[in-house]
């Protein structure tokens, strides 16, 4: 088994797009690597790059040790699942897995074996005589998985293989899928548009934008330490309310001005944070996640210094909780290409002001309409810089 | 009327037995008739315009208008009409009659046009030439014993194999070089679609021009091979008198014209074929080779099984070309040609009418395998 490492890699168009810029990325061997990334960002090109299905304009791709720019895709050792799945329809599931080895010569019995073997851990056994036109959605998309794992290649490549099924199928194969590839321990580069995949099947994910490789981290880093605005917006549910604001310093005390209203900062947050010294009093995005706000009736023992009042414009009860929208006289930041993906986007520009969602306990009472008092955990605020987009930390 | 009982409870539920069943049976009778007296009238205004179109010797423009006028909104009134005479039918009829209304003139056409001539062929074709006297098999007995039929039934047979198999692979190859031309692929198609345009005759006509002989002393070789041959130092050669060769070289004619309709066909089908399962096949180790026989060629199987019948069945009832280029001569009678020739040159309606049998008879196989290979496709969708 082998890594895949991408060096500078580029694919630029003859009109002069540049689909994938400048690509670094190091996928380790054995690793379970998702790129997410909105649609026409670039991700499914860099896949099929690798593939060896798209040339590659820059750079540099190895699979292992070996430099595979112009080597053929049947000879960089790897295997596909198409998002349409791609079966043979002529096919039986049979003959659609065992393709591959018979096209490699490899003896009768062998590829019986083989077949049988991949079907069993697949539960297809039964489906092997039938045609593809006879199998369900997630069968159909077990025998191109089942193609995939017969070849034993270095690497598998995943093109967003569970968008093409209904919402309760694509959770069940989330998890087949993860669970064959730990089985199995193959290298595996898996692409989607959906941030809820990337965080539970990856062992890292890599986001990408506009051809740009934005962050490569393990999903609880993505989500902790995201790089860049983007990052912030695009990884979580509801979103990270993204605002302007101002940290403010008075007598060795810290505060974070969302517009009319100031939060306190405690100390630890700019101990933690030593490039966040810098930017005092200059306009700063400020992200804070929904869960860092609660119902301050809920938590009366929260300091008084971090409260907001706010008005509250709708209130979605859940039954595990409650997402409470509330208008902030703040600026909204709003990160279109992020927002663009997500089933909650929610981009409601107030005039001037954000609108703010917070996941309250579902003990709370309050309503929409009403004027609240709401604890912020302002520790776990995200700074970032208003022109770049990048994160403020060290 | 409400002396008794039972009566009474009839009224109650509002219908009279006494008074308003009568009416109504009575106004049906004379809605029905009234609607049968128009039907006739049209049918009859149809018929009567007939015939003053047929035998008017008026100006073509007006016999044109007045047939296109009375045609079309006579066919409309017909229908309109009938749907008069269903809606005085008793209610529970009317949905179970209308459709056949409707379809009913459809029908009716096709008897007339199809079923009845079919019917009568086959009759005829046991009959003698002029159909006055029943002969039971003898005609039959002609088709499977006279030295031109039987040559014609091989060489028919010669067509049916190598037509469809030269034109089909000569179109899939252009259709999958074709797929690949980054430009120019209109152009490239355009050509070879060229030749669909032309007629069968005015093709025969072309390739007369081709093949032309002319034996030593009367003139000069005027035909493109020969003119080839002679510039050459060679003898020239009487292609269409050179038995059995002469069916190929008619044979070449025909797959000039059919191999753009194929070529369309099958690069349409080609071009079904999702880049996604191509891709797989790359990846899955095949060479371009393979994926066009193991993917390819699979895929579009059903394209390639229609376009092949669909020629078949246009090869066996070729006619024109043979009857222009050699009028059946020198070894190269096909059935239709035959058919033909003893119908309206000889005059033998018993023996053409058997070879017409005959051959609607062979045709019905490629029907069936036609229809059957459609449905499993439909199966596998």
């Amino acid at each position: 088994m082998a890594g895949v490492t991408l060096k500078g890699v580029t694919k630029e168009y003859d009109n002069g797009f540049r689909a994938v810029d400048d690509l670094d990325l190091d996928i380790e061997d054995g690793e379970f690597l998702v790129m997410v990334g909105p649609s026409g960002c670039g991700k499914s090109t860099t896949l099929r790059m690798i593939a060896g299905l798209e040339e590659i304009s820059e750079g540099e791709l190895r699979i292992g040790e070996r430099l595979v720019n112009d080597v053929h895709p049947k000879d960089r050792d790897i295997a596909m699942v198409f998002q349409n799945y791609a079966l043979y329809p002529h096919m039986s599931v049979a003959d659609n897995i065992g393709f591959a080895l018979k096209l490699a010569k490899s003896p009768k019995d062998e590829i019986a074996k083989r077949v049988g073997d991949a079907a069993r851990l697949l539960e297809l056994t039964e489906q092997l005589d039938k045609k593809p036109a006879q199998l369900s959605g997630g069968q159909r998309q077990r025998v191109a998985m089942g193609r995939a794992i017969v070849r034993q290649p270095q690497v598998f490549l995943l093109d967003e293989p569970l968008s093409n099924l209904d919402a309760k199928l694509r959770v069940q194969m989330r998890a087949e899928i993860t669970d064959l590839q730990r089985s199995v321990g193959v290298t595996t580069f898996y692409v989607t548009h959906d941030q809820i995949e990337a965080m539970t099947m990856a062992d890292r994910v890599a986001v990408i934008n506009a051809g740009i490789l934005q962050q490569v981290a393990p999903p609880q880093t993505l989500f902790d330490e995201p790089d860049n605005l983007f990052v912030a917006a695009f990884i979580g549910s509801p979103s990270m309310n993204l605002m302007e604001a101002v940290v403010t310093e008075s007598g060795g005390a810290y505060g974070l001005q969302l517009g009319s209203q100031s939060v306190e900062l405690p100390a630890s947050v700019m101990t933690s944070r030593p490039a966040l010294r810098d930017h005092i009093g200059r306009t700063i995005v400020a992200g804070i996640r929904p869960k860092e706000f609660e119902d301050a009736a809920i938590v009366p023992g929260h300091p008084a210094g971090q409260r907001i009042r706010a008005k509250v414009e709708n209130v979605e009860a859940l039954g595990y909780e409650r997402i409470v929208h509330f208008g902030l006289d703040a600026k909204q930041v709003i990160q279109e290409d992020a927002m663009d993906l997500k089933d909650d986007a929610e981009v409601l520009q107030h005039d001037g002001g954000s609108r703010i969602a917070g996941r309250f306990d579902p003990a709370s009472t309050v309503r929409a309409g009403e004027d609240v008092e709401i604890a912020v955990t302002s520790e776990e605020t995200h700074f970032f810089e208003l022109e770049t987009g990048l994160a403020i930390r060290n | 009327m409400v002396e008794d009982d039972g009566r009474q409870v009839l009224d109650a539920t509002g219908i009279d037995p006494g008074s308003e069943q009568p009416r109504s049976a009575r106004s049906a009778f004379l809605g029905g008739l009234l609607a049968l007296v128009l039907v006739v009238a049209a049918l009859s205004l149809l018929y009567i315009t007939f015939k003053f179109l047929r035998d008017s010797d008026a100006n073509r423009g007006l016999i044109v208008i007045v047939a296109v006028v009375v045609g079309v909104v006579g066919v409309w009134v017909l229908y309109w009409i009938m749907d008069l005479v269903i809606n005085q039918l008793p209610a529970g009829w009317q949905e179970g009659v209308r459709p056949f209304a409707f379809v009913g003139p459809a029908i009716v056409i096709l008897v007339v046009y199809l079923v009845y001539p079919a019917v009568n062929t086959i009759i005829i074709s046991f009959f003698d030439a002029t159909s006055d006297e029943f002969v039971g098999l003898e005609n039959y007995g002609f088709v499977f014993t006279d030295d031109a039929m039987l040559r014609s039934i091989r060489n028919t047979l010669g067509w049916i194999i190598i037509v469809p198999a030269v034109a089909v692979s000569t179109g899939l190859v252009f259709a999958t070089l074709v797929d690949r031309l980054r430009r120019g692929e209109a152009f490239a198609k355009s050509l070879i679609f060229l030749p669909m345009a032309v007629s069968f005759v005015g093709a025969s006509i072309v390739w007369r021009f081709i093949y032309s002989f002319r034996p030593e002393g009367f003139g000069t070789q005027i035909g493109l091979l020969n003119g080839i041959k002679v510039g050459l130092d060679q003898a020239p050669t009487a292609w269409l008198s050179n038995d059995p060769w002469n069916n190929l070289f008619l044979m070449v004619i025909m797959v000039w014209l059919q191999t753009g309709f194929a070529m369309v066909i099958l690069s349409a089908g080609i071009k079904s074929v999702p880049d996604s399962i191509i891709e797989a096949a790359r990846i899955d180790g095949a060479t371009e080779l393979q994926i066009f026989w193991k993917v390819i060629i699979p895929t579009i199987m059903s394209t390639i099984v229609v376009v092949t019948t669909t020629m078949v069945i246009t090869v066996m009832k070729v006619f024109d070309i043979v009857w222009v280029m050699t009028s059946g001569e020198t070894g190269t009678e096909v059935i239709a040609e035959r058919m033909i020739r003893e119908f309206f040159r000889n005059g033998n309606f018993g023996r053409g009418a058997a070879i017409a049998v005959i051959l609607f008879l062979a045709i019905i196989p490629i029907m069936l395998l036609n229809v059957r290979r459609f449905r499993a496709e439909e199966a596998l969708r």
